[in-house]
């Protein structure tokens, strides 16, 4: 397993998309540093929360695009069927991708981090934004490695996992639109079905909209509660995602 | 056979016509759809807070500054820089409320309100910008009556209402943060003033240097050297004109 894992870390380090992040997150630093600069009054607040929403944005985006590829290239290129051909069993498989994708995670919030701390972001709202947006990637990588399982194609495995991502981080609008009463919507049987859906829907997609405010670099930490829901969140979420592919991998036949 | 033989021999001539009639049918729409411009609106429509949820992903704090940035430099596209007396001003004070539901920490909103704004050449619309940084600090005046004074100025300053200005002036009085300035709690007499109700100023003053008395309230130096240059210029003027403060109706406001 240390050995996929290194291997992991050290085709990321030649990856040129790995490489690609990182370059987009300095040039998204420098864009955020001038567009909040331009405002009136908190230019600095301003700076820390531009910086956090377009890393979070290239973060995530970034890391699906690099999950995917690199799961499909390697059953491509017959690097699983070899691999699997050693004393590595197919769980173990799962669960050194899903760390090795989080290590190569960690090292991009570093700079992130580093930055954030730089422009004197608040510390311990810096340290537990940190912490909730390693969880959401760390779920974004269990649906790319999953879905790249499942799909045969990784142009379609990262529309599936970037659909899924934007699907999580509205699901507060879902949720308050399954609550809105009867009488403000006009109710019939098309309106009852998809009000079902989104319940159904609520039910089977985790509440990324709660993680990583970035009001907590600027204000510092008000709730403590979403900190909890989030590490819960991530809790169940994550081995639910990887017992989903141990089963799908398990049945998979080369 | 010879059909096709035809079509061969000829299909580079009937692609060119058939490129030159698509080219000609494209110069046509674009000539009857020329019409349709962007609507070059200065102060954008209102976003609805029901979809706040979806456009905003889960992170308001990062939404609303966007939308900060974007009502700081609404009007200020295309190559324009349109006059404020030309902007909405009903609508801009509808965009500050909006943007307080998502941050109603940030100083963002009642600075550009108070400070770029309320410049408008067209003075009655700054009665928008006085209503909405009356509703913004009175929601904690403690802390938040340097903005309430912003209110006040503008009233009194700007649209010259100063009956306005006297109710804005009491409410700014009313704040018990320790930080801020005596001529906070002074200011409905300097507002009485420009409307020459000398009793109700007297009283205003007079309740202050009662409190200070009684240990109520505390004043620095330099305070008491401003609240002391006050008196003594008020009581030349007073003098002046024979005012007798045992003519006022006690607790006049």
């Amino acid at each position: 397993m240390k050995t996929i894992l290194k291997y992991i870390l050290l085709t990321a380090i030649r990856d040129k998309l790995y490489l690609g992040i990182l370059f987009l997150l300095a040039a998204a630093f420098g864009i955020s540093s001038i567009l909040g600069n331009t405002l009136a009054t908190e230019k600095v607040a301003t700076s820390i929360v531009y910086i956090a929403g377009s890393a979070r944005i290239i973060f995530a985006v970034g890391m699906i695009l690099f999950t995917c590829f690199y799961v499909r290239k390697s059953f491509d290129n017959k690097e699983v069927e070899f691999i699997l051909s050693k004393a590595v069993s197919r769980n173990q498989l799962i669960i050194s991708y899903l760390l090795g994708f989080s290590v190569v995670a960690l090292f991009i919030l570093i700079p992130i981090g580093l930055a954030l701390f730089l422009i004197n972001a608040n510390l311990i709202g810096l340290a537990f934004w940190l912490m909730s947006i390693f969880f959401e990637i760390f779920i974004l990588i269990s649906v790319a490695v999953l879905s790249s399982l499942i799909l045969k194609s990784a142009v379609t495995s990262i529309l599936a996992t970037l659909g899924f991502y934007i699907l999580s981080r509205m699901m507060a609008f879902f949720v308050l639109t399954v609550d809105l009463p009867t009488k403000m919507i006009d109710f019939n049987n098309i309106t009852a079905s998809l009000d079902s859906l989104l319940k159904l829907m609520s039910f089977i997609f985790p509440r990324l909209d709660l993680f990583a405010h970035s009001n907590m670099l600027i204000y510092g930490i008000n709730d403590y509660q979403f900190i909890i829901i989030t590490c819960v969140q991530s809790l169940i979420y994550i081995p639910l995602l990887a017992f989903m592919s141990f089963s799908d991998f398990n049945k998979k036949q080369f | 056979m010879a059909c096709n033989l035809f079509f061969y021999q000829h299909i580079r001539k009937f692609s060119l016509i058939l490129f030159c009639s698509f080219l000609a049918l494209q110069v046509f729409f674009q000539l009857k759809t020329e019409y349709i411009k962007p609507n070059l609106y200065i102060v954008p429509p209102v976003p609805n807070d029901k979809l706040v949820d979806v456009a905003s992903l889960g992170d308001k704090e990062f939404y609303f500054r966007i939308l900060a940035l974007k009502i700081q430099n609404a009007g200020d596209t295309f190559g324009r820089f349109p006059p404020l007396k030309d902007y909405d001003y009903e609508k801009l004070y509808q965009w500050f409320t909006f943007l307080d539901t998502l941050n109603d920490k940030s100083s963002i909103i009642p600075f550009l309100a108070s400070f770029h704004f309320s410049q408008t050449q067209n003075k009655p619309d700054t009665i928008h910008m006085a209503r909405y940084l009356d509703n913004y600090a009175s929601r904690n005046i403690d802390e938040y009556w340097w903005w309430m004074y912003q209110a006040v100025a503008i009233a009194q300053f700007t649209l010259e209402d100063f009956d306005l200005a006297l109710k804005l002036a009491y409410k700014l009085s009313e704040n018990k943060n320790d930080n801020a300035p005596l001529w906070t709690k002074q200011y409905p007499a300097f507002v009485h003033l420009k409307l020459n109700d000398s009793c109700s100023a007297f009283f205003i003053v007079n309740q202050i240097l009662q409190d200070y008395d009684s240990g109520k309230v505390k004043f620095k130096e330099k305070e008491l050297d401003f609240l002391h240059y006050f008196i003594t210029h008020r009581l030349n003027k007073l003098e002046s004109e024979k005012f007798d403060p045992r003519k006022c109706k006690s607790g006049a406001k």
